[in-house]
């Protein structure tokens, strides 16, 4: 009798907690098993390159790319000579490359904000230089790229602690799922639920894995681009009004988004189709 | 018969040519046609300011606002409100997302 | 067949003749057409369709339309607002939404009714 007791009271303060907040480690869990369910045969890890793990064909064409001299290499060396120029080095936030791709994005409590690396490096470029800087491709996507290489081969582990934290990722993940547009699809609803699968010949890529190789160099842009200049083309094609590039909501999104790729590595191979 | 059938061909052809003449926005009743014009366009500005504000516009709507008041002036009424209130029913469509985009969540 | 020809050149004629005041307009476009545009029905960036290439694999392919639709009324439905029926597809409202006009939700029915 004890026992049963104590079971639904344990049954109970499970489903309390999960109604009552936020449970990161529970949703990454669902998120990440989707992925084994809809592909049982790719390993985890491998979800590092995206797409190509889920299609045999599109992956040695990727290899093949990679095995040359990547088209991107040229940008992300001048983005480390700009981190040198423009002394980025010199902001604390920036100091240690490969930790500050690792720390990135988080929620700061003081600011009441999502930050991102993108957001930390044009702050900082600001600081040394007085000048702005963009947010969607050249110099933001060279520094952001040759940081983010120094940080290649450690696991993204986004942290989702404070109150102001779990509401910012709560907007994010609100944000990631709901219909939006003329065409009334959702981010999930081609990167989640049917990745895998084609639209004409492009095979949609898994959500999970998408931020490992950010920012990212696109042949269809012929270059590098942040994160959040994809988000941009995701709600276009969508049929939606593309939202700011470093908006707070694409920031909110970008702290969930990055959040469910937990455990996956950090790639430098930053090639997409 | 052959008289009646000419008269009837002659008929039909003069009024379609009498249709087509008018331009396709040819203001039948310029005064309450104009003001149809106005209501739709102040309601698709405000919910599509609305959706805007949301996060939730959609990628046409502001070109098509700005397309539908170009048209109004250039006398194209018809026209002009045909595309304004399709703004407008893209803007309460985008709004109707908008209503249920917070609670949004996985199917898993 | 003397005949044949003539009444063969007398039909030619005439289509001539009722297509030409389409041809001096806007260029009236096919079922198929509407249904392969990409920025108009766009259905083969989802669905396989007899006739059309590098079909898309998200959505059911376009097969056996009247068995599966005794009710051609009830296919029209699905392409004007699939989330009648299943409010999570994929699938864009294509009329609700506006995407296309009525004349064309008739075209690619139409069209489609014939795979």
């Amino acid at each position: 009798m004890k026992k049963l007791l104590t079971v639904v009271v344990g049954l109970g303060l499970v489903i309390g907690t999960a109604s009552a907040g936020t449970d990161v480690g529970a949703d990454i869990k669902a998120f990440q098993s989707h992925f084994k369910k809809q592909n049982p045969s790719v390993d985890f890890a491998d979800y590092t390159i995206g797409v190509y793990a889920l299609d045999e064909g599109s992956r040695e064409q990727f290899e093949e790319i990679l095995d040359g001299i990547p088209p991107y290499e040229e940008a992300v060396e001048r983005g480390g000579e700009e981190f040198e120029k423009f002394g980025l080095g010199k902001c604390a936030a920036l100091k240690d490359p490969a930790a500050a791709r690792l720390a990135h994005p988080y929620y700061d409590d003081a600011a009441g904000t999502v930050v991102t690396l993108e957001g930390t490096i044009r702050k900082c470029y600001t600081e040394q230089t007085g000048k702005k800087m963009g947010t969607m491709k050249g110099k933001i996507a060279r520094i952001s790229s040759w940081i983010s290489d120094q940080a290649a081969g450690e696991k993204i582990n986004v942290k989702v602690e404070s109150d102001g934290a779990k509401a910012a990722y709560e907007r994010g993940k609100a944000t990631f799922y709901a219909k939006r547009g003329q065409f009334n699809m959702s981010c999930a609803d081609c990167h989640v639920y049917n990745s895998g699968k084609k639209a004409r010949a492009d095979i949609l890529s898994p959500a999970l894995g998408h931020t490992s190789h950010v920012p990212m160099y696109r042949a269809k842009w012929g270059g590098i681009g942040t994160l959040h200049r994809r988000y941009g083309g995701c709600y276009k094609n969508m049929r939606a009004k593309p939202l700011m590039a470093q908006s707070s909501e694409y920031r909110d999104m970008e702290l969930f988004h990055q959040a469910m790729s937990n455990g996956i590595e950090i790639s430098a191979d930053r090639y997409r189709k | 018969m052959k008289k009646i059938l000419l008269t009837i061909l002659t008929v039909f052809a003069l009024s379609t040519q009498a249709f087509d003449f008018l331009p396709s926005s040819y203001n039948w009743n310029s005064g309450s046609s104009g003001d149809a014009f106005a209501a739709t366009l102040s309601a698709a500005e405000a919910d599509y300011a609305s959706a805007l504000a949301a996060s939730m516009a959609w990628r046409d709507t502001g070109a098509m606002i700005k397309e539908a008041k170009k048209l109004h002036k250039s006398g194209k009424v018809d026209a002009a409100t045909a595309l304004v209130k399709k703004a407008h029913t893209q803007a309460e469509n985008a709004l109707a997302q908008a209503a249920v985009a917070g609670s949004a969540g996985p199917l898993f | 067949m003397k005949k044949t020809i003539s009444s063969i050149s007398a039909v030619v004629t005439l289509a001539t003749l009722f297509m030409l005041p389409m041809e001096a307009g806007a260029k009236e476009m096919t079922g198929e057409e509407v249904t392969f545009g990409r920025k108009l029905g766009n259905c083969l960036a989802c669905h396989m369709i007899p006739g059309g290439n590098l079909p898309g694999n998200i959505g059911p392919p376009l097969l056996a339309m009247k068995a599966r639709f005794p009710d051609k009324a009830t296919l029209r439905a699905q392409i004007w607002d699939a989330t009648v029926k299943n409010p999570n597809t994929i699938m864009p409202p294509f009329g609700k939404h506006q995407a296309l006009t009525e004349k064309q939700i008739d075209q690619i029915t139409d069209f489609i009714y014939t795979k």
